[in-house]
C-alpha cells in the first residue's frame, strides 16, 4: 500500500487528524510537498489550499526538503547569552552551510527556532526534534561526527549520558535534567497513585468544583482566570460532549516548568484531568503538547495506559496531540483550531472555550500546573492551598529560572515573594534587569527589586529572566520583538503590522538612529497595538518595550545622541551604491 | 492676514496628486486669495525666494535628486505635508522594492515588448542615481501631515489646506478618507 495510504489507514480521514498525518508525513520524508499535499487533499475531502494553509502555518512543516537530519538552533535570549552564536557557528562550520539551508546531500538541515523550553540548560538545540541541552563545540562536533559515522541519535544520546529523574526512564531516554532546585511544601508532597480520584470519587462534581473555587486557584497558564468558576461554566453548559484539554504548550520563552512537571509529575497532571472531568461532566480528554516536547510523548502515554489498566480512566480516554511549533497554539483557542486540524488562529471571544469549544462543545482549557495543583488541592482541602500566598494570589506558584544565576531551574515559591528573595536564592550574578513573566510579561530594574510576584503587582506564567549588568537591554528587547513578529499569526493587522513597526523603531534607538520623537512613537505603537489587537499575543508583545521605557526610560534616553527631528538619518552613499555597483563604478 | 506661501513637488510620483490638487475647481478662485505660489511646477518657479510656509510633497524617494530636493524642501518649508500613497508609503513606485535594482533595470531596459533593443541602460552624470529601495518621505525628513489617497480626492486637499491657512481644526468626514 501507498505510504500515504497506510499514514490516514492509521490516524483516519477526518480534517482533526490532519496535524498527527502532516506530522508523520514531515518526519518520514523531510517535508510536505505540494504534490503530496494535492494527494493529500484527495484523500482528506479538503482543498489542496486547506492544507497548504495549514502546512505553511507551523514552524515545523515545510514544502521543501529540510534534511535527514534536521537540527533547530534555540534563539531565545538565554541562548544568545550562553553562546548560542558560537555554537550556531560550529554547526555552519562542521555542515558548511548556513542556518536556514539542507547540506547538497541532503543529510542535514540546519534552522533556528524560538525558544525550546530548556533555559536552564542553554544553549540547546532540537535534533530530529529531539532536545539536546548543554552544548559546548566540543559536544557538537562529537554529535555531527557521529551520525555522519551513521551511529542512531539514541545511542549518541545515551553515549552522553542521561539527565536526572524520570529523563532516564525507559520511555524518556533523554539528556535532560530537571533542575528542581527549590522543593515548596505543596506541589512536593508525596503522591500516592490515584488517592485524589479515589478522594473525589467520593465527591459531588458540585462539591469537587466547590473546593477548588474555595482554594481560590487561578488558572497558571498566565491569564489567572480562577479555575473553580472555569469549571462551573462549563458544567452548566447542557451538551452530550464535553473536553477537557491540558494546554502543555509552553511557549513562552523562558518557561520551562511544564516540562519539568510533564516529567515527574504527569501522574497528579492526569488525576487533575480526571477530576475536572468528573467535575463538568467531560467524556474526552486531549493533551496538546508542544511539538518541541515530544520527547515526552511516549512517556505520557505510558502513563495514560497504566492509569486505564489500573481502572482509572474507563469512560474518559485521553489523548496527547502534538503541536507542530507555533507559539500561539498556547492560546486557549487557537489551541483548539490547531486540534480541530486548522491554522493556529486564535477565535473571536465571546463565545469562550467553555461555551463553544473543541469542534463546538464546552471545553476546559487549563494549563499542566492548574490541573496538577487541582489534584493535589482536593487530596488535601482547599485550606491546604489558599492558606499559601496573598490576598489576591492564594498558593503556590512554579517559577522557571534562567539567565545569569548561578542556580537556573524550578523554583516553588508561596506567591507575594519579593524579586530581591528570589534573586538571593538562585545566586543571581550582579543582577540589572528581571523579565517578569517572559517576554509578554514586565521589564523590571534592580530599583524595583522590592516588587512582588502577585496578581496585582507582577503576575507571571512562569518565566523568570535575569540579565546580569553585561548585558544589552537593547539586545533583549530586540530579542523579544524578533519573537513576536515571527509569532505572530497574522491574523490582525494591529499585532502583524504593528509589531514590525515597533521593532523597527527599536532598531532605530539601538543603532543610534532615533530622534527624541521616536520613544512617543514607540508610547504611541505600543498603545494601539495592545489595545487594538485581537488576541492575548498583541495585547502583550508591546510590555517589555513599554516597561522597560517606563521604568527605565535613561537607557533610550542615554540611546539618542542626535536631537535634529527634521532631518533622519539617511546614508545616500549606501542607498545608492547597488547603483554604482551595477555601472561598475 | 498676510497671504501664505506655497510650494509643491513631484518627486517619484505620477502628478496624480497635482492633478487632484487642480480639481479643487472654482476654490482655486478662493485659494488663490488666500495664497500665494512660490517653487512649484504649477508656476514652474525652480528655486525658493522666500521662506515657505507649507511644503507640499507628491511621491517617495526614488533617487539621490529626490533625496536633494526633498531636504531643500525641509529646510525652506515651516510645514511640510505628504500628500498621496506615493509620499507617504512609496506607493506603486515601491513595487520595485522586492526586485534587486538589476532585475528592475533590466525588465524596464531589455526585457520589456516596448524595448529597443540596442541593449544600454543609461548612465550619465546628470542624470540621477537610483536609489536601492523606493522610500517614504517621513524616513528622511520630518513630515507634519499626511494626506492619505491616491490621490487624495481635491476636496480633501482643499479642507486641509483652508484649515492649514486658517489654523483651524481639520475635521474630514470618513467618506473621504474611507477607501475600501
Ligand atoms: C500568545 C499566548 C500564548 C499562550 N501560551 C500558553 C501556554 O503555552 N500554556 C498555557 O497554559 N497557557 C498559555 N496561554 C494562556 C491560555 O490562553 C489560557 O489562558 C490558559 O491555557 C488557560 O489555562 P489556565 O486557566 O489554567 O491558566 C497563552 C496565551 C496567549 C495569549
Ligand atoms: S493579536 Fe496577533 S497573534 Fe493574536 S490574532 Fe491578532 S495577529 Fe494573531
Amino acid at each position: 500500500m501507498h505510504k500515504l495510504d497506510l499514514i490516514i489507514q492509521k490516524e483516519g480521514n477526518s480534517q482533526d487528524r490532519l496535524i498527527p498525518i502532516l506530522w508523520e508525513i514531515q518526519k518520514d520524508i523531510g517535508c510536505i510537498s505540494l504534490d503530496t499535499q494535492t494527494d493529500l487533499s484527495k484523500k482528506l475531502n479538503l482543498s489542496p489550499a486547506e492544507i497548504q494553509e495549514v502546512v505553511s502555518f507551523y514552524h515545523f512543516f515545510s514544502e521543501e526538503y529540510r534534511g535527514k537530519h534536521q537540527i533547530y538552533i534555540d534563539s531565545s535570549i538565554i541562548a544568545d547569552f550562553h553562546d548560542r552564536n558560537q555554537i550556531k557557528t560550529t554547526f555552519e562550520n562542521e555542515l558548511k552551510i548556513n542556518t536556514g539551508s539542507v547540506t547538497p546531500c541532503g543529510t542535514f538541515g540546519l534552522f533556528e527556532t524560538s525558544c525550546i523550553g530548556m533555559s536552564d540548560q542553554s544553549p540547546a538545540v532540537l535534533i530530529d526534534f529531539i532536545p539536546v541541552p548543554s552544548l559546548t563545540v566540543e559536544k557538537v562536533k562529537i554529535i555531527l561526527n557521529s551520525l555522519k559515522n551513521g551511529i542512531k541519535l539514541e545511542e549518541i544520546i545515551l553515549s552522553l549520558g542521561l539527565g536526572d529523574g524520570a529523563n532516564s526512564s525507559n520511555y524518556i531516554q533523554s539528556n535532560i535534567n530537571n533542575n528542581i532546585v527549590k522543593k515548596g511544601h505543596f506541589l512536593f508532597k508525596k503522591w500516592s497513585k490515584g488517592e485524589a480520584i479515589s478522594i473525589a470519587s467520593q465527591m459531588s462534581p458540585e462539591n469537587i468544583i466547590q473546593v477548588i473555587s474555595d482554594s481560590g486557584l487561578k488558572g497558571r497558564g498566565g491569564a489567572g482566570f480562577p479555575t473553580g468558576l472555569k469549571w462551573k461554566l462549563a458544567k452548566e453548559v447542557p451538551s452530550d460532549k464535553k473536553y477537557i484539554v491540558c494546554n502543555a504548550d509552553e511557549g513562552e520563552p523562558g518557561t520551562f516548568k511544564d516540562r519539568v512537571l510533564l516529567t515527574e509529575f504527569i501522574g497528579l497532571l492526569l488525576e487533575g484531568m480526571i477530576i475536572a472531568s468528573k467535575a463538568v461532566g467531560a467524556s474526552k480528554g486531549y493533551i496538546y503538547l508542544r511539538g518541541e516536547y515530544s520527547y515526552l510523548k511516549n512517556h505520557i502515554e505510558r502513563q495514560i495506559l497504566d492509569f486505564k489498566e489500573s481502572g482509572f480512566i474507563n469512560s474518559f480516554p485521553i489523548e496527547v496531540f502534538l503541536g507542530a511549533g507555533a507559539y500561539i497554539c498556547g492560546e486557549e483557542s487557537a489551541l483548539l483550531e490547531s486540534l480541530e486540524g486548522k491554522r493556529g488562529e486564535p477565535r473571536i471571544k465571546p463565545p469562550f472555550p467553555v461555551e463553544q469549544g473543541l469542534f463546538g462543545c464546552p471545553t476546559v482549557v487549563n494549563n499542566v500546573e492548574t490541573f496538577v495543583l487541582a489534584a493535589q488541592i482536593i487530596r488535601f482541602g482547599h485550606e491546604s492551598f489558599s492558606s499559601l500566598g496573598t490576598e489576591s494570589s492564594r498558593g503556590i506558584r512554579l517559577l522557571s529560572i534562567s539567565g545569569d544565576v548561578e542556580k537556573p531551574g524550578i523554583y516553588e515559591y508561596e506567591w507575594g515573594v519579593s524579586i530581591s528573595e528570589i534573586l538571593r536564592d538562585c545566586k543571581a550574578i550582579e543582577p540589572t534587569f528581571v523579565q517578569v513573566g517572559g517576554p509578554s510579561g514586565t521589564m523590571i530594574s534592580n530599583k524595583e527589586f522590592d516588587r512582588k510576584i502577585s496578581h496585582d503587582d507582577l503576575p507571571t506564567g512562569g518565566s523568570f529572566m535575569v540579565f546580569s549588568k553585561k548585558r544589552s537591554l537593547f539586545d533583549i528587547l530586540s530579542n523579544f520583538m524578533d519573537f513576536f513578529v515571527d509569532e505572530s499569526c497574522g491574523n490582525c493587522t494591529p499585532c502583524r503590522a504593528g509589531n514590525v513597526i515597533l521593532r523597527d523603531l527599536l532598531t532605530k534607538v539601538k543603532t543610534g538612529k532615533a530622534r527624541p520623537s521616536d520613544l512617543n512613537k514607540i508610547k504611541d505603537w505600543g498603545n494601539i497595538v495592545s489595545k487594538t489587537s485581537r488576541c492575548g499575543l498583541g495585547m502583550t508583545s508591546p510590555n517589555p518595550l513599554l516597561t522597560s521605557l517606563k521604568s527605565m526610560p535613561e537607557y533610550f534616553e542615554n540611546a539618542i545622541t542626535n536631537k535634529d527631528e527634521n532631518f533622519l538619518d539617511f546614508d545616500i552613499e549606501q542607498a545608492t551604491a547597488e547603483y554604482k555597483e551595477f555601472h561598475n563604478e | 492676514m498676510d497671504k501664505k506661501v506655497i510650494s509643491t513637488i513631484s518627486l517619484a510620483g505620477c502628478f496624480g496628486c497635482h492633478m487632484s490638487f487642480l480639481d479643487i475647481d472654482l476654490k482655486l478662485l478662493e485659494l488663490i486669495e488666500l495664497v500665494e505660489f512660490n517653487r512649484s511646477p504649477l508656476t514652474d518657479i525652480k528655486t525658493f525666494s522666500k521662506r515657505i510656509d507649507i511644503g507640499i510633497i507628491e511621491g517617495g524617494c526614488s533617487n539621490d535628486e529626490n533625496v536633494k530636493v526633498l531636504k531643500d524642501f525641509r529646510k525652506n518649508c515651516d510645514i511640510l505635508i505628504s500628500l498621496g500613497e506615493c509620499a507617504i508609503m512609496g506607493g506603486l513606485p515601491a513595487l520595485r522594492n522586492h526586485l534587486t535594482l538589476k532585475e528592475c533595470l533590466e525588465e524596464a531596459y531589455f526585457n520589456v515588448p516596448t524595448s529597443n533593443h540596442n541593449q544600454t541602460i543609461p548612465r550619465h552624470e546628470d542624470l540621477p542615481q537610483l536609489l536601492d529601495k523606493v522610500y517614504p518621505c517621513h524616513e528622511l525628513v520630518k513630515i507634519d501631515y499626511f494626506l492619505p489617497g491616491c490621490p487624495p480626492s481635491g476636496e480633501i486637499i482643499w479642507q486641509a489646506l483652508a484649515a492649514l491657512i486658517k489654523n483651524d481644526k481639520l475635521e474630514i468626514s470618513k467618506r473621504l478618507i474611507k477607501y475600501d
